[in-house]
C-alpha cells in the first residue's frame, strides 16, 4: 500500500466526488447565478457542485489519514465486454436490426463469463430468447424495432 | 348509505364476466411486464392503447390501470431476484428484498411483498371509496413550499437508506441531485448539462440510470465473484411466512399503508416518496434495525405496502380532479379522451359506473394478483438457480430492449452502458447507489418548487415558516437529522473523520 | 463500398415495389415528437385510427418524445420520403426558431403539411371564485398594479409562454410569470390557488370549465365555443387584435411523392368529417382543420412571421 493512501476507497471515492464536482461548478457558472430570493439556472448546480467538492475533500483528506480495505482486483476485462455489448445492441439496433442486434449482445456479453463454452445447448437458449424477444416486443407490444434493419434496406 | 350503494354500482359494473376478464388479463400483463426489467407500464399502455379503442370505455380503463398496479407489484419480484429496480419505489424494496433472496429467503421475500401489497391495496380501495373528494381538496392544499419542506424531509430520510460510510452517502445524495439537474430549467428555459445533446435537454430518464447503475453494475460485480454467486443460491429455506415473519410485518404493513396512501394523495410526486419515506421511519422505529440493509423482513413489509398503497391512492387527483400525478396517470387521461370521456371533476357524477366500477376493479385486480403470484413464487425461485452464465445474457437482453422502449431511442442504451460503468465503481469504492437515486429523484422537483416559492412570495424565505404544514414538516426533517447524525458522529470519535482538529 | 452499393438497390427495390402497389401496403409510422398521454399524441392517435380504417392499411403512432419536439421532427424530415412515416405536430413548431439558438434544419418549413387535423382555441382562465370576472377587470387591475398578476405556464419557452406574452403586449400589461413543468401542472396551480391565470388551449381546460373550477374570461377564434356559449371571444371582450389558435397537423418529409400529400389529405379531411371524429374534437371543444395542405403551410408561415414579431419585443431567452 502506498505510504500516502492510507484507504483507497475513501481516496478514490474523494477524487471521484471532488471531481465531478469541480466539472459541474466550472459548467455552471455559464448559467446566470442570481440571488437567494430569485435564483437563475445557476444557483442550485453552483450550490450543490461546491458541497459535492466539500464531501470530496474529505473523502479525500480521509484516505491518506485512516487506514482501510484495500481495492481488490478491477474487473476491467469482463466490465469492458459487457459494457461493449450493450453499446453494440445500441448501435446494430437500427442498422442491422432486433435479431442481429441481440444475437451479438447475448453472445458478446456471455464471453465474459469464465463458464463460457460454445455448446448446443447454450446456443438453443439464446436462440428461444431471440425468437421469445420477436414475439413479445416486436409482435405482441409492438415496439418499433425492426427484424432488419438499414443495412438491409428495411 | 350513499357510499354503499355506489361501491354496490362498482362491483356490479367491475364483476361483469367481460369486465372480470379485462381486468385480469391488464394485470397478468401488468406483472409480466413488471417483471420484465426496464419495460415499464408507460411504453406498454402507449403501445395496446391502440387495442383498447375497439372496447367499451370501462373496460379499457379497468384494463388500463390493472397494467399499472400490476407492473408496480411486478417490479418488486424482478427487484428482489435479481437486484434490478426498475422504478424509484423498487429500489427500496432491492435493499433488504435481494439480501433475503441472496440468504435462499426469496420466497419469504415475495409472499412478504405479496401480501403487504395486498392488505395496502385493499385499504386504500376503501379510502378512495370513501373519502376521495375531501382528500383530493386536501391535495390541493399543498403549494410549492409544502412539498419543497417535504422533498426536504424525503432527502435526509434518505440518508438513513445507506447503512455504510456517512461520508460517502451525503456524497452520493448531492451527486444524484446533481445529475438531476441535466435538462432544461424549467424557470429560464435554459438547457443545463446537456452538452448541446438534444437528447439530455429533458434530463435522463431515471429507469436508464437504475438499469445502469443496478442492472449493469449489478452483473459486471457478480461475474467477478462468480464462483461465490454460485454458492449463494444452494439453501432455500422455507417459502411461506412463518407465524413470527406475520408478527414481525404486521406493524411495519400497517405504518406503510397509511404513509403511502397519505403521501400517494399528492399530486406532485409524493407517491414516489411513499417507499422510501416507509423504510426511512421503520428503521428508525423497528426493533430489528440493526438488520436493516442485511436481509431483514420489515425493510421489504413496509415499502411494498407503502408502494402500492401509494399507486392506487395516485388515481384520487386523476379522477377527481382531472390531474396526473405521474406520467402513467397522464396516459390513463389520454386513454379516457380517446374514449369520449373528459376527466375531471365530473367523471363521479356523471359516469358513476365508470368511477366506481374503476374503483371496485381495483380491489378485485389486487385479489387477482395475490391469487396469480402467489403460486408463482415457486417458479421464481427455482428461477435465481439457473446457472448465472445463462441469466445474465437474457437480463441484459430485457435491459436493454426496455430501456430502449423508453422514448424509442438507442441512445439511452448508450447510456445505460456509461451508467453501468459508473455502478460498477460505485460497487467498487463502496459508494451505495439507493441514496444516489433518490437525490437524482428529488433533486429537480425540489429546484423547482422552491423557486417557485420564493418567486410567488416575491424572494421571502420565510414562506417557508409561516406555512404550517411546511413549518411542521422542517421541523420533522430537523428532528430526523440529529437522530441519524449523533450516533454516526459518536460512532466517527474513534475514527479519522474526528482527526482533522 | 460493397455494402453502400447493397445499400442503394435494397433502397431502389424498396422504393420501387412502394410505388407499384396500392399505398399503404406495408406499416405507416406516424411518429409523435412528444409523450403518450398528451393532446398531440391523443389526436394523432385518433387520426391514425380512423386513417388505418379508411384505407385498410396500418397507420402505427410512435413516440420520439424529447427537445420541444426537435428530436422527432428532425428523425422524420431525415426518414425516406415514402409516405411511411409520417409526423405529428403542433403549433410548438412554429415557437421554435425563437426559443432554440440553433435548429437542426435549415428550411422555415423543413416538411410537406399536409393536413391539420384539428385547431384548438386558446382560453384565458381564472380560478373558479376568482375576483376577476371579465377580461376588462383583469386587465385593468394588472395596468394599474404591473407584476402583480401571476401567471402560469408550461415552462420558459412554450407554447402557453409564447402565448401570455402575445396576451400581454396586446393588452398592454405587465404580468409575472411563474413556469411549471407542463400545463398539466400549471393548471393545478390554478385551481389551487397558487396563480391567477393561464392562457391554454380548450382540451387543457373543458373539464375543469365543466366543473367550474375555472372560469373562462375570453377564447380565441371568431366566434364562440359550441360548448360553451357563455364564454365570449377576445374581440367581444375588448381585445380585438387578439387571436391565437393552437393547432395540431400531419407532416410527411420533404420529397414525398405528391399523389401520397394530396392522398393522404383527402383521407384525413374525410376522417375529421366522420361523425365520431366530430364527437372526439368536440369533446375537447377543438374543431377540425378543413385545410388544403398549402392552407396548412400558409398558417405555419404566418405562425412562424407572428411569434417572431412577439418574440422580438419579449423577454424569452433563446437556448
Amino acid at each position: 500500500m502506498s505510504p500516502i493512501i492510507k484507504s483507497p476507497k475513501d481516496f478514490w471515492t474523494g477524487v471521484m466526488y471532488s471531481g465531478f464536482g469541480g466539472i459541474a461548478f466550472v459548467i455552471s457558472r455559464d448559467y446566470a447565478f442570481g440571488s437567494a430570493g430569485r435564483m437563475g439556472p445557476g444557483y442550485f448546480p453552483s450550490v450543490l457542485s461546491c458541497l459535492l467538492i466539500g464531501f470530496g475533500i474529505l473523502a479525500l483528506a480521509r484516505g491518506m489519514r485512516k487506514d482501510g480495505t484495500a481495492f481488490g482486483g478491477f474487473a476491467w476485462r469482463k466490465a469492458a465486454i459487457v459494457l461493449a455489448a450493450t453499446a453494440a445492441f445500441g448501435f446494430l439496433l437500427p442498422r442491422a436490426g432486433l435479431i442481429i442486434a441481440l444475437l451479438v449482445l447475448i453472445f458478446g456479453s456471455a464471453t465474459a463469463s469464465t463458464h463460457f463454452r460454445f455448446e448446443w445447448r447454450a446456443t438453443l437458449l439464446a436462440l428461444a430468447l431471440v425468437a421469445f424477444c420477436v414475439l413479445v416486443f416486436v409482435t405482441g407490444l409492438g415496439l418499433p424495432m425492426r427484424l432488419f434493419g438499414s443495412w438491409f434496406g428495411a | 348509505m350513499d357510499v354503499l350503494s355506489n361501491l354496490l354500482l362498482g362491483f356490479q359494473t367491475a364483476a361483469s364476466f367481460i369486465n372480470l376478464f379485462y381486468c385480469l388479463i391488464g394485470v397478468a400483463l401488468g406483472t409480466a411486464i413488471g417483471v420484465l426489467p426496464g419495460l415499464g407500464p408507460v411504453a406498454t399502455i402507449a403501445m395496446l392503447l391502440p387495442i383498447t379503442f375497439g372496447l367499451d370505455p370501462v373496460s379499457s380503463l379497468i384494463m388500463l390501470a390493472g397494467i399499472f398496479y400490476g407492473a408496480q407489484y411486478g417490479g418488486s419480484t424482478t427487484a428482489i431476484l435479481v437486484n434490478l429496480p426498475g422504478e424509484a419505489s423498487s429500489v427500496i424494496t432491492a435493499l433488504d428484498g435481494h439480501e433475503m433472496a441472496k440468504r435462499g429467503q426469496a420466497g419469504k421475500a415475495l409472499a412478504t411483498a405479496a401480501l403487504g401489497s395486498f392488505f395496502a391495496g385493499t385499504v386504500t380501495t376503501f379510502l378512495i371509496a370513501l373519502f376521495s373528494p375531501p382528500l383530493a381538496e386536501v391535495a390541493l392544499k399543498f403549494g410549492p413550499a409544502e412539498y419543497f419542506s417535504l422533498m426536504v424531509l424525503g432527502l435526509v430520510a434518505s440518508i438513513v437508506l445507506a447503512h455504510g460510510s456517512l461520508l460517502h452517502a451525503l456524497g452520493m445524495i448531492v451527486f444524484g441531485l446533481l445529475l438531476g439537474i441535466i435538462g432544461t430549467d424549467v424557470n429560464s428555459g435554459v438547457a443545463r448539462f446537456s452538452f448541446d445533446v438534444p437528447e439530455l435537454t429533458d434530463g435522463i430518464n431515471f429507469v436508464v440510470v437504475a438499469m445502469g447503475v443496478f442492472g449493469l453494475g449489478e452483473i459486471i460485480g457478480n461475474l467477478e465473484n462468480e464462483a461465490e454467486r454460485n454458492l449463494m443460491v444452494k439453501k432455500v429455506t422455507g417459502l411461506m411466512l412463518s407465524k413470527e415473519d406475520f408478527k414481525a410485518i404486521a406493524a411495519p404493513v400497517l405504518r406503510g399503508t397509511a404513509l403511502g396512501s397519505v403521501l400517494g394523495i399528492l399530486p406532485g410526486g409524493g407517491a414516489m416518496l411513499s417507499s422510501f419515506a416507509a423504510y426511512a421511519l421503520e428503521k428508525k422505529v423497528s426493533k430489528n434495525a440493526a438488520n436493516f440493509g442485511k436481509g431483514a423482513i420489515e425493510g421489504v413489509a413496509a415499502p411494498e405496502s407503502a408502494n402500492n398503497a401509494g399507486a392506487q391512492a395516485s388515481f384520487i387527483p386523476m379522477l377527481t380532479l382531472g390531474i396526473p400525478s405521474n406520467p402513467v396517470m397522464a396516459l390513463m387521461i389520454g386513454a379516457m379522451i380517446i374514449q369520449g370521456i373528459q376527466p375531471g371533476p365530473s367523471v363521479m357524477t356523471e359516469q358513476p359506473a365508470l368511477f366506481w366500477g374503476i374503483v371496485a376493479s381495483m380491489w378485485i385486480g389486487n385479489v387477482f394478483l395475490v391469487i396469480l403470484n402467489l403460486p408463482l413464487i415457486g417458479l421464481w425461485v427455482k428461477m435465481v438457480s439457473v446457472p448465472y452464465h445463462f441469466l445474465f445474457p437474457a437480463i441484459l437482453v430485457f435491459c436493454a430492449i426496455g430501456v430502449f422502449s423508453l422514448a424509442n431511442t438507442t441512445f439511452d442504451v448508450y447510456f445505460m452502458a456509461a451508467f453501468g460503468l459508473l455502478g460498477y465503481i460505485f460497487r467498487k469504492l463502496e459508494c451505495e447507489p439507493a441514496p444516489m437515486m433518490l437525490g437524482f429523484i428529488l433533486g429537480p422537483m425540489m429546484e423547482e418548487f422552491l423557486r417557485r416559492a420564493l418567486l410567488l412570495s416575491k424572494g421571502d424565505p420565510s414562506v417557508f415558516i409561516r406555512r404550517p404544514l411546511s413549518a411542521t414538516m422542517l421541523v420533522l426533517a430537523a428532528v430526523a437529522m440529529v437522530t441519524v447524525l449523533l450516533p454516526a458522529l459518536r460512532k466517527k470519535r474513534q475514527e479519522a473523520f474526528a482527526e482533522e482538529d | 463500398m460493397c455494402i453502400r452499393l447493397l445499400i442503394v438497390i435494397c433502397t431502389l427495390v424498396s422504393l420501387s415495389s412502394a410505388f407499384a402497389a396500392e399505398y399503404p401496403d406495408k406499416p405507416v409510422r406516424l411518429v409523435v415528437s412528444w409523450a403518450p398521454g398528451g393532446a398531440v399524441d391523443v389526436i394523432a392517435r385518433k387520426v391514425a385510427q380512423k386513417l388505418s380504417e379508411q384505407t385498410k392499411g396500418t397507420f402505427v403512432v410512435e413516440n420520439k418524445p424529447g427537445a420541444t419536439g426537435t428530436i422527432g421532427t428532425q428523425q422524420v424530415i431525415r426518414s425516406a420520403p415514402d409516405g411511411y412515416t409520417l409526423l405529428a405536430l403542433d403549433n410548438t413548431f412554429a415557437l421554435l426558431p425563437f426559443v432554440f439558438k440553433k435548429l437542426p434544419w435549415e428550411q422555415e418549413v423543413p416538411f410537406i403539411p399536409i393536413a391539420v387535423a384539428a385547431l384548438q382555441p386558446v382560453v384565458i382562465l381564472v380560478k373558479g371564485d376568482s375576483p376577476y370576472k371579465d377580461l376588462a377587470s383583469l386587465v385593468n387591475y394588472a395596468k394599474a398594479n404591473p407584476d402583480t398578476v401571476t401567471y402560469g405556464t408550461g415552462g420558459a419557452g412554450s407554447a402557453p409562454h409564447f402565448s401570455a406574452e402575445a396576451f400581454q403586449q396586446a393588452a398592454g400589461v405587465k404580468l409575472m410569470h411563474v413556469p411549471y413543468k407542463g400545463a398539466g401542472e400549471a393548471m393545478t396551480g390554478l385551481i389551487s390557488g397558487q396563480i391567477d391565470m393561464v392562457l391554454l388551449s380548450t382540451p387543457s381546460a373543458v373539464s375543469q370549465l365543466k366543473a367550474n373550477r375555472v372560469r373562462a374570461l375570453a377564447t380565441s377564434g371568431n366566434k364562440r365555443l359550441a360548448s360553451f356559449p357563455n364564454i365570449p371571444t377576445f374581440a367581444e371582450a375588448g381585445m380585438p387584435g387578439f387571436g391565437i389558435t393552437n393547432w395540431v397537423g400531419i407532416a410527411a418529409p420533404l420529397g414525398t411523392p405528391k399523389e401520397i400529400v394530396s392522398r393522404l389529405n383527402v383521407e384525413i379531411r374525410k376522417a375529421l368529417d366522420s361523425s365520431d371524429m366530430k364527437d372526439f374534437l368536440g369533446g375537447m371543444s377543438a374543431e377540425a382543420g378543413n385545410l388544403e395542405a398549402d392552407g396548412f403551410l400558409r398558417l405555419i408561415k404566418e405562425e412562424n412571421a407572428r411569434w417572431a414579431q412577439v418574440a422580438k419585443h419579449a423577454d424569452i431567452e433563446k437556448q
